[in-house]
Parts: C-alpha cells; sequence; structure tokens
C-alpha cells in the first residue's frame, strides 16, 4: 500500500461517529450564530450575555427555587447590562431583550430548530435537531416558566467538563468527600445539584418512554436493549453511592454525638444541624432515584408493550396532513363536509346528553370547593417545600414554648430584680410549668443564660443586625427571642441587663430530676 | 369467550362509563380501573361497547382517552351545534374553523416521516401566516373562480374569506369574541379547542397542545387502515 492510501485510510477512520460529534458541537455553534445578530447594544457581547441566560435558567432550576420567567430573565438582563456595561436600560428593553434571547436560542419559544451540516463520514446532508430551552409550566395569562431541555444541560455540564452519563456519578463522588471532609454547607449545594440531576435523569427516561410509546415501531429492538443494560449498570451503581454517601454521613453523625453535650461548642452544633439538613435532602433525592429505578427502569418491557398495544390498534404509517389532506382539499375545492368528516374524531358532545331530574330540586345542596386543581406534577421541589413547611412549623412551635420560658425569666427579672429561677417557672401555665422538669430545651435556655454572663440589652439591636433572625432546629436564638419578646411586650425593654448565677441550691421537681436554681439579676 | 363473568360486565362498564364522563382515565388518579382495561376479559367487552356505542379507545403509556367515530350522531357535533359553540353564523365561517385546526396539526406533528410532535409551541402568528400562505396559493390555481360559482360553501368561498380579511386590528381588545380580523377567527377557534381539552394558549399568542390532542392525532390519524379510508374518502371527492 503506498503512503497516500495509508493516510487517506487514517482520513477516514478519523471520521468515525462523525454524527456523534457533530451533535456535541452543534449547540454551541448554534447559540453562537444565533445571538450575534442583535443590534441595538453593539457594545454588548451577546454570546457572553447570551450564555449567562442559560446560567441563570440553570441557576433557577436548582432545588427549592422557582423556574424563571421572562421578567426574571429581563431582571437579570438588567443587572448585568448595568454591572458590566454601566448601561441602565428600562423593564421594558430588557423584556425585549429577553425575548430575543429566548427566540434567538429556542425559536419562537419551544420549537426543535435544525442545525444543517454535511456528514463527511456519510458524504450526506444532514440535520440535528437543536432545543435548549423549553417552557416548564404556563398558565394562560400568566407568564410562562422556563427550563433548560436535556440538550441545553449537556451544553452547560459541557462547559465544565463534565458528561451527562457520569454527572450524577461525579457529583457523588465530590458530595462524598466534601462530608468526609465536614464541609457540610459545600455539601448541601452539592446535594441539590444531585437533586437536579435525578430530575433531569427522570424527564431523560421519561422522554425516552415517549419516544418508544409515539415511534414504537422506528426503534432497534437489540440498540434499546444494550441502552438499557447500560442504563441498568449506571443506576445500580449510583444507588450503592447514595447508599455508600448515606452511611459516610451517618459516621460523621455518631462521631459528634459521641461528645458530651457540655463538651458541644458552635461548630458542632452547626454541623450536627447541616448534617439533619443534608440527611432530609439525600433521602428525598435517594427516594427519588430509588422510585425511578423501580417505576420508569422497565424500558424493554415498555417497549413490549407499547409493541403489543401497536399491533393491537393497528401498523402506524406516516400521514402528511398537509400534503395527503390540505392539499387535496385545496385541489378539489372540497366541500367543508369533507374536512368535518376528518377532523370529526377529535370532538365530543356532551352536552347535549344531559337530562333534568325533577327530584334533583330536593336534593342537599353542593358548596363548590375551592381547591385548587391538583397541578399533574408531584416533583421533588414540592415534596421539599412540605418538607420545610413543616420544619418551619416545628420551629416555630419550639420558639413559642422557649418564648414562654425566658418570658417567665424576663418578668422576673423585670419585677422582682433578684430572685431565683424557681421563682420565675411559677409564672408559667401549668402545662408549661410541668414541661420544665424534662424538657431538654428548657434546660438548654438556662445553660445559655447563665453562658452568657451578663446580658447587656443595650447591644441587642447591633447583635441582631449581624445575624439572621431566625433559630435554626438545633440552636436557641435567644437575641431573636428576646426581640420578639420585647416587640410583644414593650415594658421589658426597660430592663438594661439580666444575669443568671449559679448557686448551690438545687431546685427539685416531682419526677426526680434536679436542676440549679440559678439566681435571677435583672437592671433597669 | 362464551360465559363472560357479571365482574368483568360490570368493571368494563365502570371503565366504559368512567371514560365517557371524563373524557380520560389515567394510571395515576384511577390505578384500578387503568390496570382492568388490560384484562383480557373486560378489555374484549369494552371492545363491544366501543363498537356499539361508535366511539374508539386510545391508550397511551399512561392514559385511556376515546373518539367518537366520524359518524357518531350521539357524541358528535352537528353543524348547528357547532357553530353554536365557535360563534360563527355560516358553513363558510365554521370551513375556517376547520382549517385552523388542520394547519395546527399540520405544524405540530408534520415531521418528516414520522407523525411525533415536532414543536412544544406556536406562535400564533405563525399559523395564520400559514394559513394565508395556504389559501393564496389556491386563490393562483386556475378556475378556481369557475369552481367556485358551482360549489356553495366549498374552499372557494373560505379563501375568499379569508385574504379578505385583514390580518390583525390593534384596537380589538378581545379576539375571541370579535370576527374582523384572521387573528380573530383563529382565537375563537382555539377557544373551542380549549373548551374540548385540546389545546391552550398562553402569553396571549402562544399555543400549546395537549396530551389529549397529542395522543388523538398520532394514535388515530396514523394507523395503517384509517389512513387508507381518510385518503381514499378524499380521493373521491
Amino acid at each position: 500500500m503506498d503512503e497516500k492510501n495509508i493516510y487517506s485510510g487514517a482520513a477516514v477512520d478519523c471520521l468515525k461517529d462523525f454524527r456523534g460529534r457533530m451533535q456535541s458541537l452543534a449547540p454551541f455553534i448554534h447559540l453562537s450564530r444565533k445571538l450575534s445578530g442583535f443590534q441595538k447594544y453593539t457594545e454588548v457581547d451577546m454570546i457572553s450575555v447570551g450564555f449567562s441566560v442559560l446560567l441563570f435558567i440553570l441557576e433557577n432550576m436548582l432545588i427549592g427555587r422557582e423556574e424563571c420567567s421572562i421578567e426574571d430573565i429581563a431582571g437579570f438582563l438588567q443587572t448585568i447590562l448595568l454591572r458590566s456595561y454601566g448601561i441602565n436600560i428600562t423593564q421594558e428593553e430588557s423584556k425585549e431583550m429577553a425575548f430575543y434571547i429566548r427566540d434567538s436560542i429556542a425559536g419562537s419559544g419551544g420549537e426543535v430548530l435544525e442545525f444543517r451540516y454535511k456528514n463527511l463520514e456519510t458524504n450526506r446532508d444532514e440535520a440535528i435537531p437543536i432545543k435548549l430551552i423549553d417552557t416548564s409550566y404556563y398558565e394562560i395569562k400568566k407568564s410562562a416558566r422556563y427550563k433548560l431541555t436535556d440538550q441545553g444541560m449537556e451544553l452547560l455540564f459541557k462547559t465544565r467538563e463534565i458528561y451527562s452519563e457520569f454527572r450524577i456519578n461525579i457529583t457523588q463522588m465530590y458530595l462524598k468527600q466534601q462530608i468526609e471532609k465536614g464541609v457540610f454547607s459545600g455539601a448541601l449545594q452539592t446535594v441539590n445539584e444531585l437533586n437536579l440531576q435525578v430530575r433531569q435523569l427522570r424527564e431523560r427516561l421519561e422522554n425516552l418512554l415517549l419516544n418508544i410509546r409515539q415511534n414504537v415501531l422506528g426503534i432497534d429492538f437489540e440498540e434499546l436493549k444494550l441502552l438499557f443494560l447500560r442504563i441498568k449498570e449506571q443506576f445500580e451503581s449510583e444507588r450503592r453511592e447514595f447508599h455508600n454517601i448515606k452511611r459516610i454521613l451517618k459516621e460523621q453523625r455518631d462521631t459528634i454525638e459521641k461528645l458530651n453535650y457540655n463538651d458541644l461548642g458552635d461548630k458542632e452544633l452547626k454541623s450536627l444541624e447541616q448534617i439533619k439538613i443534608l440527611t432530609e435532602r439525600l433521602n428525598i433525592t435517594t427516594f427519588e432515584h430509588d422510585r425511578l429505578f423501580n417505576e420508569k427502569l422497565d424500558i424493554v418491557g415498555e417497549y413490549m408493550k407499547t409493541l403489543e398495544l401497536r399491533l393491537r390498534q393497528g401498523v402506524s404509517e406516516y400521514i402528511d396532513f398537509e400534503k395527503s389532506i390540505f392539499d387535496v382539499i385545496i385541489s378539489k375545492n372540497a366541500k367543508f363536509t369533507h374536512l368535518k368528516s376528518v377532523l370529526s374524531p377529535l370532538f365530543v358532545n356532551l352536552e347535549q346528553n344531559k337530562e333534568f331530574n325533577p327530584f334533583k330540586a330536593i336534593e342537599p345542596q353542593r358548596i363548590k370547593s375551592e381547591t385548587e386543581e391538583e397541578r399533574e406534577k408531584i416533583d421533588i421541589e414540592q415534596l421539599i417545600e412540605i418538607k420545610e413547611k413543616e420544619d418551619r412549623e416545628r420551629r416555630e412551635n419550639r420558639d413559642l414554648k422557649i418564648m414562654a420560658y425566658l418570658e417567665a425569666i424576663l418578668q422576673e427579672a423585670y419585677e422582682v430584680g433578684d430572685s431565683y429561677l424557681g421563682s420565675a417557672i411559677k409564672r408559667l401555665d401549668e402545662e408549661l410549668y410541668k414541661s420544665t422538669s424534662y424538657d431538654f430545651d428548657f434546660y438548654s435556655l438556662v445553660v445559655i443564660l447563665h453562658q452568657h454572663k451578663l446580658i447587656d440589652f443595650k447591644e441587642l439591636e447591633e447583635i441582631l443586625s449581624k445575624m439572621v433572625r431566625e433559630t435554626s432546629a438545633y440552636n436557641i436564638n435567644i437575641y431573636y427571642l428576646f426581640d420578639r419578646i420585647f416587640a410583644k411586650n414593650p415594658e421589658l425593654k426597660k430592663l438594661k441587663t439580666m444575669i443568671l448565677i449559679s448557686t448551690g441550691k438545687k431546685l427539685r421537681f416531682d419526677n426526680g430530676n434536679e436542676v440549679t436554681d440559678f439566681v435571677i439579676k435583672g437592671a433597669k | 369467550m362464551e360465559n363472560l363473568s357479571p365482574d368483568s360486565v360490570r368493571k368494563a362498564f365502570i371503565l366504559y362509563m368512567s371514560l365517557i364522563e371524563k373524557s380520560k382515565i389515567t394510571k395515576k388518579d384511577n390505578p384500578e380501573v387503568f390496570a382492568d382495561f388490560d384484562d383480557p376479559e373486560i378489555s374484549y367487552i369494552t371492545r363491544i361497547f366501543e363498537e356499539e356505542s361508535g366511539v374508539m379507545i386510545l391508550r397511551t403509556g399512561d392514559a385511556l382517552y376515546f373518539t367518537p367515530r366520524t359518524d357518531n350522531k350521539f357524541l358528535g357535533f352537528t353543524n348547528e351545534e357547532l357553530r353554536d359553540k365557535m360563534g360563527f353564523s355560516n358553513n363558510t365561517e365554521l370551513y375556517v374553523g376547520y382549517i385552523v385546526i388542520l394547519s395546527i396539526i399540520i405544524k405540530f406533528f408534520n415531521g418528516e416521516n414520522y407523525n411525533n410532535k415536532v414543536r412544544s409551541m406556536l406562535k400564533v402568528e405563525e399559523l395564520e401566516s400559514f394559513i394565508t400562505a395556504k389559501l393564496e396559493s389556491y386563490n393562483s390555481m386556475e378556475n378556481s373562480e369557475e369552481t367556485d360559482e358551482a360549489l356553495n360553501f366549498n374552499f372557494g368561498s373560505v379563501s375568499k374569506l379569508w385574504l379578505d380579511l385583514p390580518t390583525y386590528d390593534e384596537k380589538i381588545k378581545n379576539f375571541g369574541q370579535s370576527k374582523g380580523t384572521r387573528i380573530s377567527f383563529i382565537y375563537r377557534t382555539l377557544k373551542f379547542m380549549q373548551e374540548q381539552g385540546l389545546a391552550n394558549i398562553d402569553n396571549d399568542s402562544e399555543i400549546y397542545t395537549t396530551e389529549k390532542f397529542d395522543t388523538l392525532i398520532i394514535s388515530y390519524y396514523p394507523e395503517s387502515t384509517r389512513k387508507k379510508e381518510i385518503l381514499a374518502f378524499l380521493e373521491g371527492i
């Protein structure tokens, strides 16, 4: 073989799977071509701005946030343009730009655009469908919400050098490292990303199933079987990894919980709290992953079922609605009844068959419920939202209880000046008074107050301005609770300082528990 | 199946009536009724109900829908009922409504050699320009006016009605209630499609088809025997 032929053979070899490679390249070219035509602000780099909009949409898809609307994108553009170019555009202009970017990237909002290219492997002109953004949710007369399609996600992830098949695996590895190193706040963000990826996986599987249902005869069974095996393996490895992560998380928690309560510093308490949230989120993610594993993974089964169904319904053929129907109607100048015959199976007239029953008049009247129709999509965000709501309620109830204890102590300090904890708790109602004998929160509160030594209420405003006004699941935020008590009972604001001093005196409860009967000192 | 069990007949009837009543049975909302459809005996009885009542049950992976057959007088619409529903005063206007629906089908489901859904949204403006281009192509055909005079309510009268209308009038606030523009005809038709659970409109100009519509189009029309019937019917005009 001469040298020239060897080169030409090698050249053809390197073109193998040219289409697959072009499929990866196409979204990038599409983005760059479509975004370079905006003339209004010549100084603005529309490719960067358009790309940042994709990142913004992704950011909003992360768990716990609502997917973004055109208004959100417009707001984002206003910020970006002001920040990077010093251009102050109006809301109207920013909306126009948002629509321009949406239309450029995703046609007029959701259609599949074609990227045409020459396949050098097969020497054929081919097209690759491109759809980077899609409408995720809409309500009539309201603004729609947008999300990235799997292709859009793929594009963004490729810019991070992570490929979709391994996305979950890589994120899991990352999460494992974060947990092992105790970087829990970072781990929380990673779990959120993982959650999103599992949701994306669900969409991918659903699309695959939809494709099977719509086009069962066009699918190569052998290819499908291979795909099924690959997905199954991937799923199983992800599942194993999820169990590993949960185990490591539990170990971390056990290690901290083994410490004596008095030895727990702020850092450990915070870690415990973060582990708790992490565990909850991770449970939701693994639950969703398991559900997919159980419900959606029977791809081959779905194929067989659909095939059977199709055979029962008859063989499907392509019908060209434009050429075979519309054009025939035009060319034959058909009467409207002909088209009616073709389209009538689409409509159902259920109203004409209603009959009035006179006995209806004596039936009890039903009052229409105002509950909204359940949205079809119960997704992971909703689950988290419910969970967070429950958490908030639980925290609020706990806050109210601790506030009652604290208010009793403050009242005692304000009204008596020098007193004892035993006297303060007598101000509580019967139920709460009993609970002081066993409630861990009561003991924690007393210890916290004691550890603070002299509490100067003059500093309250300053301290509050630097912290989040909320109580977390583990910590008791006494400043936040002081603030709420003072808002409710302004007279107590006259109290300038308070201190709880340890004594040898014990407070004994009926159940045998004991607590130091601290001296309470208050100064007005 | 010689001896049918009363229990199966009862279940088949519940399935059939639920479907007629709600127009849709989903695996999620009605798992038991949905599963009954896979039972051979219940499915056999349901098939008899379908045939006798002139409907056809269509199934996707997770949902069942039904469609009345072309000649179904019980569940179908008469022209008068349809005109009332869509607010049209004559059959030429009703014809326009049909053209709008057919064009929506074309824009959503005419892929290359397959009838999958090829887009998720269609702008009203794009639909209008598609219909206008099609009707203009009719007008440019030879002898179009001659055939027009020979028949009533034919395609020629529709084409004339459409092309004589202005496209859009920004003074009109509610297109669903006017008939003065091409856009008004589109909105009236869309309103009817919305009532039938076939399409939705968002941001005032974005058309989305529903799962029901997608199932009807993908499962009903491309079936080989039915396709042949439809094409033969149109050829025979």
